[in-house]
C-alpha cells in the first residue's frame, strides 16, 4: 500500500516524464555519436600507415615468401559444410603486389597457421608511374638491411620525400628479385615498420591533406577526392541560389497574395506531399524534363552547331542543381510561410497605416523578419540535398569527371559540365568495387568527409541566421 | 425646411453642429459587414476639425471598426463589406480612385499594442518619410526631431537613436509610434485604445502628449476607458451594438446624457 502510494506520488510529481524524455535524449545522442565516431575512427585509419608483414605461403607444390600492408584481422565462423561446428578463425586481410605490374591484389590470411614478420628494412615504394612496390631497401651490395642502424636512419630520412635526382636506389622483393630504380621515378618511399609516432603522424597528415587536396588520379597514385569535395559544395551552393528566390516568392504568393480559396488548400496540400515524394523520382523527372527536354531544346536553339553532339542536352551540374532545388523546394516554401505567418498582425498594421503598399510591407518589413526562418528553411534544404545521391545518379554526377565546373577558360563556370559528388563516391567505392573489405576504409573516409562538408555548410548558414535573429527576435517573443 | 432640420435634431448624427468648413470626416448612413454579420448600422456622424474625438462603448460594439473606416484598414480584412459614404476633407474615400496609401499618410493611425518595427529608433521614425521617397539626410534628421520633440521623447531617446527601438519600455514604445505617425505630418490621427496595454504612468504621459497634439491634429481615440475619454476628449460618442447612440460635446455627454443607455453605461449599469 505503501509503495503504491509512493508510485502515485512519483507520477503526480512527474519524475518519470523526466526519466522518459531524458532517456530518448540519451539514446539519440548515443546513436549520433556512436555513428559519428565510428565512421570517424574508421575513416581516419584509412590514412594511418599500415604494418608490413611477410608470411610464407604454399604456392602449388612449395612455399613462397610475400610481402604485403595488414589492413585488418577478424575473426569468423567457419561455415558449416566445412565439417568443422562452429569453430573460429582468424584471419586478416593483406594488401599486397604484383611484382611485375604493381597492381594492387588482396587475400585474407590465417592467422594461426601463418606466421607473420614485420621486417625492419621493409618498405613501400609510390612509383610515378602509379605503381607500388613492396620490397627490402637494399645496399649497393644487394643485401637486405636487416639491422644496420646508420644505414636505415637515412631511409627513414627519406620517407615521404622522393630521394635526390640521380641517386639510384634497388629495391629487393620479396621473392628475392632485385630491382633498380632511378630516384626520379620515386614519388614516396617509406618503412612502415619502423616508423615512430611523430613519422606516422607526418605520414597521416600529408595523406589526410592530399586526400582531400588532390584529384582522382593525382601523381602520385594515390587516391583523391577533391574534385568530388568541390562538386558537392558547387552543387549545394547552385541549389541554394535557385531554391531560394524560387521557394520564398511562392511562399509571399500563398501567403500573402493568394486568397484562402479551395485551389490555395490544394496548392499548399500539393506542396508540402511533394516533400514526401522520393527523391529518386525527382532524378526520373529530372531527367526527362530538364535533361532530355529543356536541354535538347537549348541545345537545338543555341548550340546547333555542335550537334549531334549535346551541351546541355546531357545530364550537368545545371541540371542536378535544379532537380536538387525542387526537391527541396517544400522545406523552403512551408518555413517561410511559417515564419511569414509568426509576425505579428499588428507590426503588418503598423507599417500598412503609414501608407506602405503591400510590395513595401513585405519588402521592408515583413521578409527581413521573416528572414531567419527562411534560413532555416534553407539549412534544411542544404542539409537534405548535400546528402542525396540517388537522385543526381541520373541527372549528372559521374564516378570521375576530367574536369571541374568551374575553372579558367572562357565562360569560367560550365554549368553543362558533368561533376562528382561525394556521396556517389561513397556508393561507388564501397559497393561497385569488387571487394567490399578492401575498400571499406575508402568508403569510411569518404563518408567523414561528406559529414564534415555537411557540418561546415549548416555551421556557416546557422551563423548567419543566429546573427539575422538576434535583429528580430524580440519581435516575435 | 426649418421643421425637417428640426426633426433631425432628435438623430444622433445631428446633435453636434457643424459648420461644413470646419468638418474633417464625414460619415453618412454606414453600414459595415464582416461576411454575413453587421457590424456598424447606418452610422451618421461630423468629425470637426482639431480637438479631440473619442468612440466610447462596450467590447464589440463596433467603434474600432469604425475607427479603421476612416483610413480603409478595413480592407485587410478578407470578407469585409462596406455601403455608405465616408468623407476625408471632402473626397470619398470608399471611391475606387481613391489613392489609399495617400489617405493612409493623411490620416495615420495609431493601434492598441506599440509595434515599433526592428530597427532603430531613428529608422522607426522616418519610416514613413522614407516610404514618401524622402532621402536627403537632413531632412530625414530634422523632421526625426520635430516629431520625436512633439512626442515627448526626443529627450529621452537623443543619445540612442541609433539602438533598436525594441529596448525601450512599452510606454516610449507607444510615444514612437505616435512619433512615427505624425512625421509623415497627417491631418487626422486615429488612435485605437492606446494606453490600453500601458501602465498608469504611461498613460498619463500619453494623455497628456494628446492634450499638446490636439491643437495640431484632429485627433479620434477609441477608448474603453470612460474617464480617459472624460479627460483628453472634447466631443464624445457612444456607440452601442454597432449603433452611433449618442454624439455630442463631452461635458454635457457625461453630465446630463439624452439617452438612457448612454447613462446605464456612463454610469456603470450597463451589463
Amino acid at each position: 500500500m505503501k509503495t503504491f502510494h509512493f508510485v502515485q506520488q512519483m507520477m503526480r510529481g512527474g519524475t518519470p516524464w523526466v526519466w522518459l524524455t531524458s532517456g530518448c535524449i540519451s539514446i539519440i545522442l548515443l546513436a549520433a555519436l556512436g555513428l559519428v565516431g565510428l565512421i570517424t575512427v574508421k575513416g581516419l585509419t584509412y590514412f594511418w600507415p599500415q604494418p608490413l608483414v611477410q608470411y610464407q605461403m604454399a604456392h602449388d607444390d612449395h612455399s613462397i615468401n610475400r610481402l604485403g600492408l595488414l589492413m585488418a584481422t577478424k575473426t569468423r565462423k567457419l561455415p558449416h559444410f566445412t565439417g568443422s561446428n562452429n569453430a573460429l578463425v582468424q584471419e586478416s586481410l593483406i594488401h599486397y603486389y604484383d611484382d611485375v605490374r604493381g597492381r594492387m591484389a588482396f587475400q585474407w590470411v590465417d592467422t594461426q597457421q601463418t606466421q607473420f614478420q614485420r621486417p625492419q628494412s621493409a618498405v613501400v615504394v609510390k612509383l610515378s608511374n602509379g605503381q607500388t612496390l613492396l620490397g627490402y631497401l637494399t645496399s649497393s651490395d644487394k643485401q637486405p638491411l636487416t639491422s644496420g642502424a646508420a644505414d636505415f636512419e637515412t631511409a627513414s630520412a627519406k620517407q615521404l620525400v622522393p630521394p635526390y635526382k640521380g641517386d639510384s636506389v634497388t629495391i629487393l622483393t620479396a621473392s628475392g628479385t632485385p630491382i633498380p630504380l632511378v630516384s626520379d621515378v620515386i614519388i614516396e618511399l617509406y618503412p612502415p615498420n619502423t616508423m615512430g609516432l611523430v613519422d606516422k603522424l607526418g605520414y597521416f597528415f600529408t595523406h589526410f591533406s592530399q586526400f582531400i587536396s588532390q584529384g582522382d588520379f593525382n601523381e602520385n597514385g594515390q587516391k583523391g577526392v577533391f574534385p568530388a569535395i568541390f562538386g558537392t559544395v558547387f552543387l549545394v551552393f547552385l541549389m541554394t541560389i535557385m531554391v531560394a528566390p524560387l521557394g520564398v516568392v511562392a511562399a509571399i504568393y500563398l501567403f500573402e497574395y493568394a486568397q484562402n480559396t479551395i485551389t490555395t488548400r490544394i496548392i499548399r496540400i500539393a506542396v508540402v506531399n511533394l516533400a514526401g515524394v522520393p527523391s529518386i523520382v525527382f532524378g526520373v523527372f529530372g531527367l526527362g524534363f530538364f535533361v532530355y527536354f529543356i536541354g535538347s531544346g537549348i541545345d537545338n536553339a543555341f548550340y546547333s552547331e555542335s550537334l549531334p553532339n549535346p551541351t546541355f542536352g546531357e545530364p550537368g551540374v545545371l541540371w542536378s542543381a535544379l532537380t536538387m532545388a525542387l526537391l527541396t523546394l517544400p522545406v523552403v516554401i512551408v518555413s517561410t510561410e511559417e515564419g511569414l505567418s509568426r509576425i505579428p498582425k499588428n507590426t503588418k498594421r503598423g507599417c500598412v497605416a503609414l501608407g506602405a503598399t503591400r510590395f513595401e510591407t513585405l519588402y521592408k518589413v515583413l521578409l527581413p523578419m521573416a528572414s531567419p526562418a527562411i534560413i532555416t528553411g534553407l539549412i534544411l534544404a542544404i542539409a537534405r540535398a548535400a546528402g542525396e545521391v540517388a537522385p543526381l545518379m541520373l541527372v549528372g554526377v559521374v564516378k570521375s569527371a576530367p574536369t571541374l565546373p568551374v575553372d579558367g577558360t572562357f565562360p569560367f563556370i560550365h554549368l553543362d559540365r558533368q561533376f562528382m559528388h561525394l556521396g556517389f563516391e561513397i556508393f561507388d567505392s564501397g559497393f561497385q568495387s569488387p571487394n567490399m573489405d578492401s575498400s571499406a576504409p575508402l568508403v569510411y573516409a569518404t563518408a567523414m568527409l561528406l559529414i564534415l562538408v555537411i557540418l561546415m555548410l549548416n555551421i556557416t548558414a546557422v551563423s548567419l541566421r543566429n546573427h539575422l535573429s538576434v535583429k528580430y527576435q524580440a519581435m516575435l517573443d | 425646411m426649418r421643421e425637417v432640420e428640426e426633426s433631425f435634431d432628435t438623430t444622433a448624427a445631428e446633435q453636434l453642429e457643424v459648420a461644413n468648413s470646419d468638418v474633417a470626416v464625414v460619415i453618412e448612413s454606414l453600414n459595415l459587414f464582416y461576411g454575413d454579420k453587421q457590424v456598424l448600422k447606418d452610422i451618421n456622424l461630423k468629425v470637426p476639425k482639431r480637438g479631440v474625438t473619442a468612440f466610447i462603448g462596450p467590447s464589440g460594439c463596433g467603434k474600432s471598426t469604425l475607427l479603421r473606416c476612416f483610413n480603409r484598414m478595413n480592407d485587410l480584412v478578407d470578407d469585409c463589406f462596406i455601403e455608405g459614404r465616408i468623407e476625408v476633407f471632402g473626397h470619398n474615400v470608399m471611391s475606387r480612385k481613391t489613392d489609399i496609401n495617400h489617405l493612409r499618410q493623411q490620416v495615420g493611425m495609431v493601434f492598441q499594442r506599440p509595434n515599433p518595427f526592428p530597427k532603430s529608433i531613428f529608422e522607426n521614425v522616418v519610416f514613413g518619410l522614407r516610404l514618401r521617397g524622402v532621402k536627403n539626410q537632413r531632412v530625414l534628421n530634422d523632421e526625426a526631431e520635430h516629431a520625436l520633440r512633439l512626442a515627448g521623447l526626443w529627450g529621452e531617446v537623443k543619445d540612442h537613436l541609433d539602438e533598436s527601438a525594441l529596448t525601450l519600455s512599452l510606454g516610449q514604445q507607444q510615444r514612437l509610434v505616435i512619433a512615427r505617425a505624425i512625421a509623415v505630418k497627417p491631418s487626422i490621427l486615429l488612435l485605437d485604445e492606446p494606453t490600453s496595454a500601458l501602465d498608469p504612468i504611461s498613460t498619463l504621459t500619453i494623455e497628456e502628449l494628446i492634450n499638446t497634439l490636439k491643437s495640431e491634429f484632429t485627433i479620434v481615440i477609441v477608448t474603453h476607458n470612460m474617464q480617459q475619454a472624460a479627460r483628453v476628449s472634447d466631443r464624445t460618442a457612444f456607440m452601442n451594438m454597432g449603433a452611433l447612440v449618442e454624439y455630442g460635446d463631452t461635458n454635457t455627454l457625461f453630465t446630463i446624457p439624452k439617452k438612457k443607455e448612454t447613462e446605464d453605461y456612463i454610469t456603470g449599469r450597463y451589463g
